[in-house]
């Protein structure tokens, strides 16, 4: 059977190892993917009868949205949709872009060690506490700002600003990401020629970055699009369009909210039931209209850094020059300047004195534009670097207002009591100890669920999984899920586990539901880390006659752990502070002792914030207590993931 | 004849539709050092990684011919692969140690087949290391992360990770082409003493480098084997033109 | 690096011998002819078999180091200086063979009159020929600066040992014969010490890098 001397012949009856796990992975991996289709499925199947009752044309062109009245036009909606996320990147894209570049490109390497961390705070901020701040603090303060236009402060404006806050993280990563990605060599070409640090970002890095950035803004637009309960709370939910159009001080009504404010009085198998899941089919389409625009965007990207150095030098060379800018974009780009200010102003004052002080705008735009030219370029850096510098003091400023209003005004409400006891009064007063209890053990179940199945679908992906067309599908559906807002999975979990499957509002649907909206973001997480895992490492291991399931148990995963690790903690971190999923799957307002069956519902921090802010008046001090106690549980599981990434960097150099 | 180790016979390769090995046949003589050299593309890393059956992981492979290892065919579908990677050793380009301790880094083979004696499996790090001309510089640090080493260090020590599992041949593909003079010196010296217990095939871009320490070469261009010899005839008198104009820099 | 070193230190040695030989043969040669010892004359000859094997074995071996391991500085110049004194070093080979066959024919004549001048002149060359190659052998060219000198003292010797035997020739016509091989010897060693001065150009250049001339 075998010959000693040489003993690789292999033995007819060993079974080839590697094929059985191979076999197993696919196996499992196959249940997660199969999750994700029934998703699918179930969506689009139950919007069926929307579409043939109500008429998908009728369905987005109808201007009334009034299911008590059967009509289901969706327009004011999707209208909605729109101009939040529109008025919110306009809003996050200058102002994060711009941080964006201080971090990258102005700041000293200890202050970008500080600014960097600080943006991926923001991102951890659950969307509730961001809701919440918004109707206590932001709407309120612009009802001061603007008494005249806004009577309560809930308005398209609101949400574009918090939504605008909420997406800031979002771009300033990516963007900062592509700028740093530019490759050195093109600083070193530029600064050589005499260009200014500020000429050589402006000319050079900007533009060569402009792929990442622009697949940011989209990923940004991405984060808006989704975002329910921030928008639901300070948006004021009128489905109305706004008139005119540009008016941001009407109240809009956003696809997200409507899901999350009439889902729990919808009857089932209703035509309103089948229209909600339309209005979820809708938004999942338009997620993944914009996934495939960034992928496309950051496939050309890492084609053009591919290139050898030489074509560095035709790209600067383009660049570089004074360029003229045409006469027709500069008489575009006036043009646009004027009818923005047109629209803005006339929101306050009449058509005449709106032109009159546009018409000033214009020139003055001019004047600076002539004026510009005969300041020298070192004190054009001087201006551009201030004005980057006073952008990033702005967004530091938010952060400390948000954090620093929910610390101050929530420690006094934090004692003992509160974090031991049961809610009286409403909540009024009393403990949150069932909403804290709630949510650990919506973490560990999600965690239970969702960990074994993604990481093993996330290993299969990476190491086993051919490049088939097979595997191409099943990337997307997985990308599609991954952006899929919260609320869609809420309506999911509500319509298939608690309804369907008859379990009620339960903490098992809650973890289900979960763990189905993580899923996705553990496997996509695994397979990066795994992937990042140098190939000739694996070289090594098979050179010396170790099978693939060794190398990739011994050696591949040992090395990827820490990225695992960091993308577990930080989805447990996003579910621990979502609302959505388990409103309508899991949560009650109010429990007097702790369950004991995973069967009975919970309560939850998130939700009971959502609660009592919208729905309990004069419950204040408890309100910021509940947040601040979330935040810091949240913020924890942020810092603890990165304080894993930033220990095992240090470690491993590839 | 009994001196060949390996005898290479015919040895057809594809990439899909691309042909990169055409007709390759050449033997390898046991405790020789045999070094390939050639233009960039030549498929002289592609023909290295025939021999320890590496081109299997890539899938669009084709292979036609034959490589005999001790009288048989190494790609007979009856042959375990993982135990063939075990009696050929390779060392890569870029030095890739595992992220682990030098201690781990040279027991990782031995446990993978099958040593889990602890006292056996510390003289093999011992011996290892002191084969690879290493054990004077770590063998008081061996639970030191082996990234912590040089890169010269890092390449004897993976080096020392193909000696653990007892090879007889060892494969080297451009092992010096990431390193300085100094380091590149110390590999070079180490390659001339394991000739003595070991078979040595090496891939280099660097002619000189052959002419320093190899007993034969073999020049390829564009998938073929040009020529095949003693290192002293292929320096001093090739018998193709393709090969004296490679040797004496008119081109490649 | 191991490779090379021995393979050079091996070229150095036999060069070494080359040399020694050479020196043996000359001195040996001189020696043979001055007592008329036809046995060590003929053990003398035969000695240029060696040297000339010797030639082409060290002239491979340098070849082959050059071409193998591309030697800089010192170690380049050390090869390129082996190439030419291989050649020199069998001359002399050579000549000592033409003196030591000068010595048998000698031996069978009677002696013409006392040749102080041809033993003179041998001592000499034999010095200059043991001085140059412990110059290469150690690389030290401290002895090496009277060359010049010592050449010159040769080539009056040989002038000398012309103008007596012409006189010898007018004024003993059957001795011709062996004048003439007397004049052919003193030949042979001067060309001996040229040679050795030829080689202590090329041993000087191997030391300290530079081109000198030594007339």
């Amino acid at each position: 059977m075998s010959s000693d001397q040489n003993g690789f012949i292999k033995r007819s009856k060993k079974i080839d190892k590697d094929s059985i796990m191979r076999f197993v992975l696919m196996g499992i991996a196959s249940v997660t993917v199969l999750i994700i289709i029934f998703i699918i499925l179930f969506v689009f199947g139950n919007s069926i009868g929307a579409i043939k009752d109500i008429g998908i044309v009728e369905f987005l062109t109808g201007n009334t949205w009034k299911p008590s009245s059967d009509e289901y036009g969706a327009l004011p909606l999707i209208t909605g949709t729109v101009l939040v996320t529109a008025g919110a990147i306009l809003f996050a894209l200058p102002i994060g872009l711009a941080s964006a570049i201080f971090i990258s490109e102005v700041a000293p390497e200890k202050a970008r060690n500080i600014l960097k961390p600080i943006s991926e705070v923001f991102a951890g901020i659950p969307s509730v506490v961001y809701g919440f701040f918004g109707l206590i603090v932001l709407v309120p303060f612009l009802r001061e700002l603007f008494p005249d236009q806004l009577l309560y402060g809930s308005s398209w404006l609101a949400g574009s600003i918090l939504l605008g806050i909420m997406a800031l993280p979002t771009i300033i990563s990516v963007s900062e990401d592509a700028l740093r990605s530019v490759p050195s060599s093109f600083r070193e070409a530029s600064v050589a020629m005499g260009a200014t640090n500020w000429e050589t970002t402006r000319k050079i890095v900007v533009p060569a970055a402009i792929s990442g950035i622009s697949a940011a803004a989209i990923l940004g637009v991405g984060r808006a699009i989704g975002e329910t309960m921030a928008v639901m709370m300070v948006t004021g939910n009128s489905p109305l369009i706004p008139e005119p159009l540009w008016n941001i001080f009407d109240m809009v009504r956003t696809i997200t909210a409507t899901l999350a404010l009439e889902i729990p009085e919808v009857v089932t198998g209703s035509t309103h039931y089948s229209a909600l899941f339309l209005l979820a089919l809708i938004l999942m389409i338009m997620v993944l209209i914009i996934n495939y625009f960034a992928k496309i965007i950051v496939k050309r990207t890492k084609r053009k850094f591919g290139e050898s150095v030489s074509s560095s030098d035709s790209f600067i060379s383009k660049h570089i020059s004074t360029k003229r800018i045409s006469s027709m974009e500069r008489s575009a780009g006036l043009t646009l300047i004027f009818v923005l200010s047109m629209m803005i102003i006339s929101l306050f004052t009449n058509l005449i004195l709106s032109t009159v002080i546009s018409v000033i705008l214009i020139v003055f735009v001019l004047i600076i534009n002539r004026l510009s030219k005969k300041i020298r370029s070192v004190d054009k850096q001087k201006i551009a670097h201030t004005t980057l510098f006073i952008v990033m003091t702005f967004v530091c400023v938010i952060l400390f207002i948000i954090i620093g209003d929910i610390v101050i005004k929530g420690l006094p409400a934090l004692s003992f009591d509160f974090i031991t006891g049961y809610p009286s009064n409403e909540g009024r007063s009393g403990g949150i100890y069932p909403a804290i209890v709630g949510t650990v053990k919506l973490i560990i179940g999600t965690l239970i669920i969702a960990l074994p199945l993604g990481i093993t679908s996330g290993v299969y992906l990476s190491e086993y999984a051919g490049n088939t067309r097979l595997t191409k599908i099943i990337r997307s559906a997985i990308d599609t899920l991954n952006g899929t807002p919260s609320v869609v999975f809420g309506l999911f979990g509500m319509a298939a586990l608690v309804i369907f499957l008859g379990l009620g509002h339960s903490l098992i649907a809650g973890c289900v539901t979960l763990a189905v909206m993580v899923l996705p973001v553990i496997t996509r997480t695994t397979e990066e880390a795994i992937s990042a895992v140098p190939k000739d490492l694996r070289e090594a291991s098979l050179a010396m006659g170790a099978s693939k399931w060794e190398t990739t148990t011994k050696i591949v995963i040992p090395a990827a752990f820490s990225g695992i690790l960091t993308g577990i903690i930080l989805s447990l971190g996003r579910a621990a502070g979502e609302t959505a999923p388990i409103m309508f799957t899991a949560t009650v307002v109010f429990q007097s002792s702790i369950p004991s069956s995973i069967f009975d519902p919970v309560m939850a921090l998130p939700y009971h914030l959502y609660y009592l802010a919208a729905e309990v008046p004069g419950s204040t001090t408890n309100q910021y207590g509940t947040a601040l106690v979330l935040l810091i549980i949240v913020l924890s599981m942020f810092m603890l993931a990165s304080i894993i990434r930033y220990h095992s960097n240090k470690n491993i150099k590839w | 004849m009994k001196d060949n180790v390996i005898e290479i016979n015919n040895l057809n390769l594809w990439y899909g539709e691309k042909q990169a090995l055409t007709d390759v046949s050449f033997p390898i003589r046991k405790n020789k050092i045999s070094a390939l050299i050639g233009p960039s593309g030549c498929g002289k890393s592609t023909l290295l990684r025939s021999i320890n059956r590496m081109n299997d992981l890539i899938a669009k492979c084709k292979i036609e011919g034959q490589i005999m290892y001790h009288e048989q065919n190494i790609y007979d579908p009856n042959v375990d692969v993982n135990s063939l990677r075990k009696k050929i050793g390779m060392i890569f380009q870029k030095p890739n140690p595992f992220p682990m301790s030098i201690r781990d880094n040279i027991t990782y083979g031995p446990k993978i087949h099958g040593i889990t004696d602890e006292k056996e499996l510390e003289k093999i790090v011992e011996r290892s290391l002191v084969q690879a001309a290493l054990w004077d510089e770590v063998g008081d640090r061996l639970n030191q992360s082996a990234l912590a080493l040089s890169g010269g260090q890092q390449q004897r020590l993976c080096i020392a990770r193909a000696l653990s599992v007892s090879p007889e041949i060892i494969l080297m593909d451009e092992p010096t082409s990431a390193l300085d003079p100094l380091a590149t010196s110390k590999i070079e010296d180490l390659a001339c003493e394991l000739e003595k217990e070991y078979t040595v095939v090496i891939v280099t871009h660097n002619m000189q480098q052959a002419s320093r320490i190899s007993d034969y070469t073999g020049f390829m261009y564009i998938g073929k084997m040009i020529e095949f010899g003693d290192t002293e005839s292929i320096f001093n008198r090739p018998t193709e033109n393709l090969t004296e104009r490679y040797i004496t820099g008119r081109f490649g | 690096m191991k490779k090379f070193e021995d393979e050079m230190n091996t070229l150095i040695e036999d060069t070494v011998e080359m040399g020694k030989l050479a020196s043996i043969m000359i001195e040996n040669s001189v020696k043979a002819l001055s007592e008329g010892n036809t046995e060590l004359a003929e053990d003398t000859s035969k000695k240029y078999t060696r040297i000339a094997q010797l030639d082409s074995l060290i002239e491979n071996d340098a070849l082959r180091i050059l071409m193998l391991y591309q030697p800089m500085a010192l170690d380049m110049r050390v090869v390129a200086t082996i190439l030419k004194i291989i050649t020199y070093l069998e001359r002399i080979g050579k000549y000592s063979k033409n003196i030591a066959k000068a010595a048998i024919f000698l031996s069978t004549t009677p002696s013409v009159y006392s040749m102080d001048g041809i033993p003179t002149m041998g001592e000499v060359a034999t010095k200059m020929v043991k001085d140059v190659v412990l110059a290469f052998e150690n690389r030290d060219i401290s002895k090496l600066h009277d060359y010049s000198e010592r050449d010159s003292f040769l080539d009056r010797m040989r002038k000398e040992i012309l103008r007596e035997n012409m006189v010898q020739i007018h004024e003993n016509p059957s001795s011709v014969d062996a004048c003439i091989y007397y004049i052919s010897v003193s030949r042979y060693i001067e060309r001996v010490g040229d040679h050795s001065c030829k080689i202590a150009e090329k041993v000087t250049y191997m030391v300290t890098g530079k081109h000198v001339e030594i007339d």
